[in-house]
């Protein structure tokens, strides 16, 4: 999925970007409301995130531009306002949510992944029937969510994609370039404890108990394998 | 402003004007009575005169040799004409002229004739016969013309001089009114010259009169003036342009204070504009870094592998708790300044009061735990209604942040929540040195602390200040509880029931 961040504090960007790529999500930048609507034209995104007081062109008026052209496109204001007019004002110029600085990473995570549901339920290509079983464990990635009797874990986009993964293959040790470039999109390389990182956190989340897991069981020197 | 400042001006111009007129005609009226008095008084000399004049007609009818005798004696008579009922002249008599005669003929000769006209029978009918008046000569001749009974005409020319003598000794020598002594009466012929005048005019040159009256028959062609210094007359100008004067400077003051009020104003709204741009400029400003030093923090947080890096965590921890210190403490001085002004709001939404209540424990939850304060949560509000979730996250993280500074040695606070109808109730209880009851309701004034030592009680002293103002404009109210040990607040809020949320 691409996500289109519009703002012009580099570091705030920067970092948010960071956010959203752990999440899964592919990030376009923009560092004010022109080029903001410049790349949205020429990448599509699947739902964008503005910052209201930017240089040039203001978030709401690239609201208004998007909105023109796109009436279904999840838009999240990111601001530093929390003056009540402005909230109103940006829901009512078409954004599906506020953010309000200084926000939390967690916070981000979750308006991001709530926004996301929303996407793929308004999706034609809605995954409804690719809700798939992996050990005891269901995981709708529509819903981002995964379901095991009566309880219920969120999911990020990159989470959905190692369990799909592991899960059309099962039985098979998948080497961690693999998992990598098939779930990052990018090079693996060889050094990089991201990927080990991220399944500990996962596991910590999914499994019954993490230190002995079930679902992704580790193949040492090679990667890991659900054994279906 | 101007345009009613020109309306007034206008019409109290208009009024002055207004005024000044009726006041002058007021007093010209006035002086027109006066004169119609003297007018009066030389009507009653020509009235005396005709009903002498009368008799003395029906003599010189009756003996017309002794008309010039008449005339001799009674100085008054310059000349007399005597016509014979077919219009003869009888006297004078033609073959023997004196002198006088000669003259008087020759220029009142063809008086004669029209004496002869047949007159109205209205104007023959009267007794005392009518007065007529011709120019020639120096001016004015007063004829007094008699019908007789027997149909002979008399026409007695009256001696100018002596009438106007006898006019003039009629008149006052004074003004009626003594005090008046700036004003003068004249008697003005038909060339325009001043015959008589009376009274005193300190400045009589190129005086208009202020009031003029034609005399009575048979002095029509005369009249009579009254004269009034300039600067008499200017009295009732002085007031019209005293009144102006009240005016003008009523303008002014009217203009200065609109000018004055309006500056002020204006320089009042721009401060206002400027501190609020200001605020709001600096608010934004400490935003950003408060935001990149969270954000950051968090990150690096998720770098972190938890097992063997603890004490980075935590140091990660502080620099994450502190960041969010300085957010509340500068969201906490917006809201003063808000409220100052007069502009704090709340504005409820569909939501859960449990869940900000469980979200800004969360945020102290770091902090407690190293701080060994353990947290008991007895939440029971957890129906959706309106509510305004910052607002409460503020009340209660304010709350909470008094436990931490004050009443941390207690080890533990409890938060309660309770709802009834439309009434949210939530307790924040600590087991700290609690506050003295001298101090309970002090502690809610801005910058009040428990001590003035900045040594020993951090804090800026707007927390409980800020947190009742929100509790109030959220329907509600923020209370100290008594309790044995320690402090007990109790929030309440107005909080009406609201539609589930599709989207929770």
């Amino acid at each position: 999925m691409k996500v289109l961040i519009a703002e012009d504090d580099q570091l705030i960007r920067v970092g948010l970007a960071e956010i959203l790529q752990r999440e899964g999500y592919t990030v376009i930048e923009a560092e004010d409301g022109q080029s903001a609507i410049e790349r949205y034209k020429s990448e599509s995104p699947d739902f964008v995130c503005l910052d209201i007081m930017m240089p040039k062109v203001s978030g709401y008026h690239v609201c208004d531009t998007i909105r023109a052209a796109n009436r279904e496109i999840p838009i999240i204001f990111i601001t530093a306002k929390s003056e009540e007019i402005d909230k109103v004002a940006g829901l009512e110029c078409g954004a599906d949510d506020y953010i309000v600085k200084p926000f939390g990473v967690r916070e981000v995570i979750a308006r991001i992944r709530a926004i996301t549901r929303r996407c793929y339920a308004h999706r034609q290509d809605a995954t409804e029937a690719s809700s798939f079983t992996i050990g005891d464990l269901t995981v709708l990635p529509h819903e981002l969510r995964a379901r095991r009797e009566d309880t219920t874990v969120d999911l990020s986009l990159r989470d959905v994609r190692i369990l799909q993964l592991l899960h059309d293959n099962p039985g098979k040790a998948l080497a961690r370039h693999k998992i990598f470039t098939d779930c990052w999109g990018e090079m693996y390389l060889p050094n990089s404890r991201t990927l080990d990182q991220h399944i500990s956190q996962l596991r910590k989340r999914i499994e019954i108990n993490p230190k002995s897991p079930k679902i992704i069981r580790t193949v040492h020197g090679v990667g890991y394998r659900y054994d279906g | 402003m101007c345009l009613p400042l020109v309306v007034l001006g206008w019409v109290g111009l208009r009024l002055a004007r207004q005024e000044r007129d009726m006041a002058t005609q007021r007093t010209r009226d006035l002086l027109v009575a006066r004169l119609a008095d003297t007018d009066r008084i030389i009507a009653d000399y020509f009235d005396t005169q005709r009903r002498s004049l009368a008799t003395i007609a029906d003599a010189m009818v009756s003996s017309p040799d002794s008309i010039r005798d008449t005339i001799l004696r009674d100085p008054l008579i310059d000349n007399a004409f005597l016509l014979s009922p077919d219009g003869q002249l009888i006297h004078p008599n033609l073959n023997s002229l004196s002198q006088r005669e000669s003259t008087f003929i020759s220029t009142h000769g063809d008086m004669v004739r029209d004496i002869n006209t047949p007159a109205d029978d209205e104007q023959t009918a009267t007794i005392t016969g009518s007065w007529t008046v011709r120019f020639a000569g120096q001016g004015v001749n007063i004829f007094y013309n008699h019908a007789s009974p027997g149909g002979q005409t008399v026409a007695i020319l009256l001696a100018r001089a002596r009438w106007m003598a006898d006019v003039i000794a009629n008149l006052p020598d004074t003004p009626i009114d003594e005090e008046e002594v700036d004003t003068q009466i004249r008697l003005i012929n038909a060339n325009g010259d001043t015959v008589y005048a009376w009274g005193r005019l300190a400045n009589d040159n190129d005086t208009q009169p202020f009031a003029e009256l034609p005399i009575s028959e048979p002095l029509a062609a005369w009249r009579l003036q009254y004269l009034i210094n300039p600067d008499n007359l200017t009295a009732s100008t002085a007031a019209y342009f005293n009144m102006l004067s009240l005016l003008a400077v009523c303008g002014l003051v009217i203009i200065v204070g609109g000018l004055a009020f309006h500056r002020e104003y204006t320089r009042r709204v721009t401060e206002a504009t400027q501190r609020v741009s200001f605020v709001n400029h600096v608010s934004h400003e400490l935003k950003t870094p408060l935001t990149n030093i969270r954000m950051y923090a968090e990150l690096l947080d998720e770098h972190i592998d938890g097992e063997s890096d603890d004490k980075q965590r935590r140091h990660l921890d502080i620099i994450v708790e502190e960041s969010q210190r300085l957010t509340r403490l500068i969201g906490n001085v917006l809201t003063l300044g808000k409220s100052q002004r007069d502009q704090l709001n709340v504005r409820p939404r569909p939501a859960i009061v449990d869940d900000a209540i469980r979200d800004v424990a969360q945020l102290f939850k770091p902090s407690f735990d190293r701080r060994k304060v353990s947290v008991d949560m007895n939440l029971d509000a957890p129906a959706t209604v309106n509510v305004d979730v910052d607002a409460v996250e503020q009340i209660v993280g304010n709350l909470l942040n008094n436990v931490e500074k004050y009443a941390a040695q207690g080890q533990s606070v409890t938060i309660s929540s309770t709802q009834t109808d439309a009434t949210t109730t939530i307790t924040v209880a600590d087991q700290g040195p609690g506050i003295p009851a001298d101090q309970h309701e002090r502690i809610f004034s801005p910058f009040a602390r428990l001590s003035n030592h900045i040594a020993d009680s951090p804090g800026t002293g707007i927390g409980l200040t800020i947190a009742r103002e929100l509790a109030r404009r959220h329907g509600g109210d923020l209370s100290l509880v008594p309790t044995d040990k320690g402090a007990c607040f109790l929030i309440t809020l107005n909080t009406p029931a609201a539609q589930r949320n599709a989207d929770a």
